[in-house]
């Protein structure tokens, strides 16, 4: 049965073009069966009305774990870490009465804060724009039925497709690495036969792309498979390694 | 792409330190490894490893100069990629506690930064040393049992030394034996591992059987 | 105005090759010439951008989120339709026509929805070639599993993430075509008025939702693939950002607006628990395969469910429509919870919901069985609701979830506005008065691969086009209308959040212009509409200012619209007393209480002309002609 708790938040709030800091919110009368960010709507309602500093911007869409939109370091975890769940389908029922709760933005130096709990991750679509994708105009395409593939491959190439881009996994790891995220998108083509064709070009120019944006090193910590929220496996990371390897043996191939 | 641009790139970078410290651990930790433990049988099997190594003085001053560029490199490239991480992740000020890494992985910048310095000390404890002579079946030769005797006996703050810094060899083998393999693209899964547990066994094993050495020498 | 639909001539199947055929071509090396730009970046709109970019034309694309990935067109869970016929079951292009008109219970354009079917084929072998991840069977080949309102098994399927994986797809040849410079993308940009000169379409005025930033953007023919206006309702499964402020914009600069009374509720989401609720989650209707709906037979039962003995309860699907029971069509079967709980019947704390039971189909099929058919769905509302629905049944009531009507487009899905464009969700072409499921995704993406390509074209060249330039008074006098209304909502600072009035005009509509509807509901919702506009106006409170990050003013400003939308909404379903699809009249039903559609004199498709704010709009009707289909009543008995 729900019930009514009372938090007090310790949210990061930063303007832009600006350093930003901790401050102090009490959430109150908040219902157990609403999700984190409906606790975080009624704050805002309050703060609003109050009328003397603007809502807390956070960043929010689909409300159902899907689109990637939200996310937040919530007690020092992306998304409050519950396991494989998006910071919008984490509900007050896992918090207590009186808790306090520190709130803050994804920290990465390739994901610059751009309001209170919103950072700028167009990073990660910069690196799909390298070759997380099959060149292929439409109309070429030939029947769907022509190349038969096996169920395994593509359950495996599913479970790495499942990555909602939130970058979860960038903000868990120690060094701000995107490796998780680019492991999935080269996984997926690299166990499709409608990735082959490209497959030495894209790992090469996804792993350049990600360099130049500052995102930092694997060092196998693993932190990034826990923050998942879709449960995104490292065996991605050493495919991406292999593939990787392999392109540059096949130098000039 | 160039190789010299592949191995400047994150993954190539993680190649490099992957690849020398492996060449480290299997032309040198290894063999090391397994001539000190003779010390465990007596002077005269000891020095009469010593005596044999020094008769291949080409091989090893070989891999000494193999070690020096592996040491050099693998140095140069974990500086260079723990600097760029520092700054990558951007940890000022913020909360973000860590739910899966080990503190071996968490400390492999520490643990290296002794191993280095526990080279030093120990290429000048025995290296460069002057070490008496002694006859081993009619030759003479150094006596490099006796030199170890001598320079644990009756001093345990050097044993402590020795002891401590292998702490940091185990530490720092445990995790980069599991990650090495995962960054030459082998799966290391998450949890259950036997490679992680292989690795952490390995590592915790070298060092247990090189602090084995002191520890016998001073009882001694 | 004036609607012509410009359906080719010639017998249906040949309609769509004849016209591609027909129409004008612009010449490969003068499509570098054209700019086109495309607003939203979900299904329609990516594989447009894309499309029309590797054909050469000069794009730029517009969305609000931070990046194309996250348009809701991601949510779909179920699949994609396709008349491929593998499982060999008698399918085929003509079939899934066939079941769409009638699905859409004949308030649909006939020449369009075979269009649809005969590109779905092309799409399942577009979206292979692009690498997505479908569902293959132990042989390496596709696997088929079937959907509500067809009997043939054509539905492909990404798990439950059909419509991450197809949107996936086109962001990634959205991205190609990015990297290699046809595509601009604006990302964090809301377009907040079209730009019309000469009659034509000719750019847009977009906001920078970082800077808050007012820019101009000129092109030779703009296409909005923006959506769909279920979030009028404030709680819908939507997401939260969706709005239908860029096709209202359209309308009030000349596009008419069709069918807005046409909303879809599905009937198995989660129910609203409380005033805090923002959004609704659906669950896949799927479930209805192997759950029994019921509730108790008394009005006012509050006890636990388990102690309630089987006599007591009404399982009302199964009595009423016994030969479809449980699995009657999304209208019949929202209509009907809506219903039960009208007459007091209905459960759980807030006593909007009905138990959806698997306690049989346990005992029948064993925990196991029905684990690794729903695990993922009982997982989720698991999450949601802390239930266990393999201890108690789950509860469930229907919500807003797509809409049908949209901007009027003619077969060139070409608004009445001249160069103005409207796929997907946003037009009103191909579902009639009701979708059938598996087939959003199918229309998104043939409109965008395969349909916009082979139609804009013809406008393109048979247009001259002067050089405008953004310096144009037509482009200054919509950025100040545009300033003007981001400053006075920023003026008002009155009393109330945005979300408070969001909600009072949703609850309104949801009561008088929801699941079913009367005369006397509709009068008075048309009544209050302005009233609750006014009061909006006079006493909304929007924080913070105009150039900055200001999440509550893009609401307020999206809010604004849906205020003005409401009424059309409401004045085209009073204008329709007949019942069809998702618009259910209760002047018009069956002596048994159901739907009655009325051939005689309503079938048409509503195309409304803004004519001012205070004025009433003109009503434009196209009269559907059904060659192939014939119009017959649904009967589910």
């Amino acid at each position: 049965m729900s019930e009514k708790i009372n938090l007090t938040l310790k949210v990061w709030r930063q303007k832009r073009g600006e350093a930003g800091g901790f401050k102090t919110y009490e959430a109150k009368g908040i219902d157990t069966d609403a999700s984190f960010l409906e606790m975080l709507d009624v704050v805002n309602d309050e703060i609003t009305l109050k009328g003397e500093e603007e809502p807390i911007a956070f960043e929010h869409d689909c409300r159902e774990g899907i689109c990637g939109c939200c996310g937040s370091l919530v007690n020092g975890k992306t998304h409050g870490s519950h396991e494989r769940t998006t910071l919008c389908q984490l509900h007050m029922r896992h918090f207590k009465d009186g808790e306090t709760i520190v709130i803050e933005p994804f920290r990465a130096k390739a994901f610059p804060v751009i309001k209170d709990l919103i950072v700028d991750r167009s990073g990660l679509d910069q690196i799909i724009a390298e070759g997380g994708y099959v060149s292929v105009k439409t109309g070429n395409a030939p029947e769907a039925s022509t190349t038969p593939i096996k169920k395994e491959l593509a359950e495996a190439a599913m479970d790495a497709a499942e990555c909602i881009g939130c970058g979860a996994c960038v903000a868990a790891c120690p060094n701000g690495a995107a490796m998780l995220f680019t492991a999935a998108k080269v996984s997926q083509y690299a166990l499709l036969p409608q990735g082959h064709p490209e497959r030495t070009q894209r790992v090469k120019n996804m792993v350049a792309k990600m360099d130049e944006l500052g995102f930092g090193n694997c060092s196998n910590e693993y932190e990034c498979a826990v923050a998942c929220p879709k449960g995104i496996d490292v065996k991605n990371i050493a495919r991406l390694n292999r593939e990787f390897i392999k392109a540059t043996l096949s130098q000039g191939k | 792409m160039s190789i010299k641009t592949t191995l400047m790139t994150s993954i190539g970078q993680k190649l490099l330190v992957a690849t020398s410290g492996l060449v480290m651990f299997l032309l040198f930790l290894v063999p090391h490894m397994g001539g000190n433990v003779l010390f465990l049988f007596g002077p005269d099997l000891f020095n009469s490893y010593a005596h044999h190594l020094h008769q291949l003085v080409p091989v090893v001053i070989g891999i000494e100069l193999l070690m020096l560029a592996s040491i050099s490199v693998h140095m140069a490239t974990a500086v260079r990629l723990v600097l760029k991480n520092r700054q990558a992740a951007d940890h000022r000020l913020s909360q973000k506690s860590s739910a899966e890494r080990s503190l071996a992985a968490k400390l492999m910048p520490v643990s290296g930064v002794m191993i280095f310095i526990f080279i030093i000390k120990h290429l000048l404890d025995f290296k460069f040393y002057e070490k008496a002579k002694t006859t081993l079946h009619g030759i003479e030769t150094y006596d490099v049992y006796a030199m170890v005797l001598s320079r644990f006996q009756s001093d345990p703050i050097h044993l402590l030394f020795y002891v401590g810094f292998m702490i940091a060899v185990g530490l720092h083998l445990s995790h980069a034996l599991q990650s090495a393999l995962q960054t030459y693209g082998l799966y290391v899964p998450r949890e259950g591992s036997k490679i992680k547990l292989a690795s952490a066994v390995i590592g915790w094993g070298m060092a247990a059987t090189f602090a084995i050495i002191p520890v016998v020498a001073f009882i001694k | 105005m004036k609607l012509d639909a410009k359906i080719p001539e010639g017998p249906m199947a040949e309609k769509w090759t004849n016209h591609k055929f027909r129409v004008k071509l612009v010449n490969p090396a003068n499509r570098r010439k054209h700019k086109i730009i495309v607003v939203g970046t979900g299904l329609a709109g990516a594989s447009a951008a894309a499309t029309l970019s590797e054909q050469g034309y000069q794009i730029e694309a517009f969305t609000y989120s931070d990046s194309p990935r996250r348009a809701h067109s991601i949510a779909a869970q179920g699949g994609i339709n396709a008349a491929k016929n593998y499982p060999n079951d008698g399918d085929s292009i003509y079939r899934l026509f066939y079941d769409t008109v009638k699905g859409g219970d004949f308030r649909s354009r006939e020449a369009n929805v075979y269009r649809l079917a005969e590109c779905s084929n092309l799409i399942i072998d577009h979206c292979v070639a692009q690498g997505i991840p479908f569902a293959r069977e132990y042989g390496g080949y596709l696997d088929n599993r079937s959907f509500g309102g067809a009997q043939v098994s054509r539905t492909f399927y990404a798990r439950g993430q059909t419509g991450q994986q197809l949107l996936l797809g086109a962001f990634g040849a959205l991205q190609k075509e990015i990297k290699k410079g046809g595509v601009k993308m604006h990302t964090r940009c809301e377009v907040i008025d079209i730009v019309v000169i000469g009659g034509q379409a000719r750019g847009i005025i977009s906001r920078n939702l970082i800077t808050g930033e007012l820019t101009r953007h000129e092109a030779d023919a703009v296409v909005l693939a923006t959506g769909g206006y279920g979030n009028v309702f404030f709680l819908s499964t939507n997401a939260m950002n969706c709005n239908a402020s860029a096709a209202w914009r359209a309308y009030k600069k000349g596009a008419a607006f069709a069918n807005p009374c046409y909303t879809q509720i599905h009937p198995t989401c989660i129910p609203v628990h409380g005033e805090y609720q923002s959004k609704l989650t659906l669950m896949s209707e799927s479930l209805r395969n192997d759950g029994r709906i019921w509730v108790p037979k008394k009005a006012g039962d509050k006890r636990p469910a388990n102690q309630i003995p089987e006599e007591e309860r009404d399982y009302y699907l199964e009595r009423k429509y016994p030969s479809f029971g449980n699995l009657v069509p999304r209208d019949l079967a929202s209509r009907n919870a809506k219903q039960v709980c009208d007459e007091g019947r209905g459960v759980g704390p807030t006593g909007q919901a009905v138990y959806l039971d698997f306690a049989d189909a346990i005992q029948r099929l064993g925990k196991a069985n029905i684990e690794a058919k729903y695990g993922n769905l009982f997982e989720m509302y698991n999450r949601i609701t802390d239930e266990d629905p393999y201890t108690t049944p789950m509860m469930i009531f229907p919500a807003v979830h797509y809409t049908m009507g949209g901007l009027w487009v003619d077969y060139n899905l070409m608004t009445t506005l001249p160069g103005l464009y409207a796929l997907g969700e946003c037009n009103f072409s191909d579902h009639g008065a009701n979708r059938l499921g598996a087939s959003a995704l199918m229309q998104g993406l043939a409109d965008g691969y395969f349909v916009i390509p082979n139609t804009i074209n013809d406008y393109l060249a048979s247009n001259k086009f002067e050089k405008v330039s953004t310096g144009h008074d037509a482009f200054a006098q919509a950025e100040k209308e545009a300033k003007d209304k981001l400053d006075r909502l920023l003026a008002v600072k009155g009393n109330r959040t945005v979300d408070d009035f969001h909600k009072e005009l949703g609850h309104l509509l949801w009561e008088n212009c929801g699941m079913s509807r009367n005369e006397k509901g509709l009068t008075e919702a048309l009544e209050k509409i302005p009233q609750i506009r006014a009061e909006f106006w006079k006493n909304v409170n929007v924080p913070g200012s105009a150039d900055d990050l200001n999440q509550a003013l893009e609401k307020a400003n999206r809010v604004a619209d849906f205020m003005e939308f409401a009424e059309l909404m409401v004045r085209d379903a009073l204008d329709r007393p007949e019942s069809c699809g998702g618009h259910f009249r209760e002047e018009s039903q069956t002596e048994e209480g159901e739907a009655k559609r009325d051939d005689e004199n309503f079938c048409y498709v509503a195309a409304w002309e803004f004519k001012g704010l205070d004025e009433e709009p003109v009503l434009h009707k196209e009269t559907l002609e059904f060659e192939e289909v014939h119009l017959a009543q649904r009967s589910y008995k």
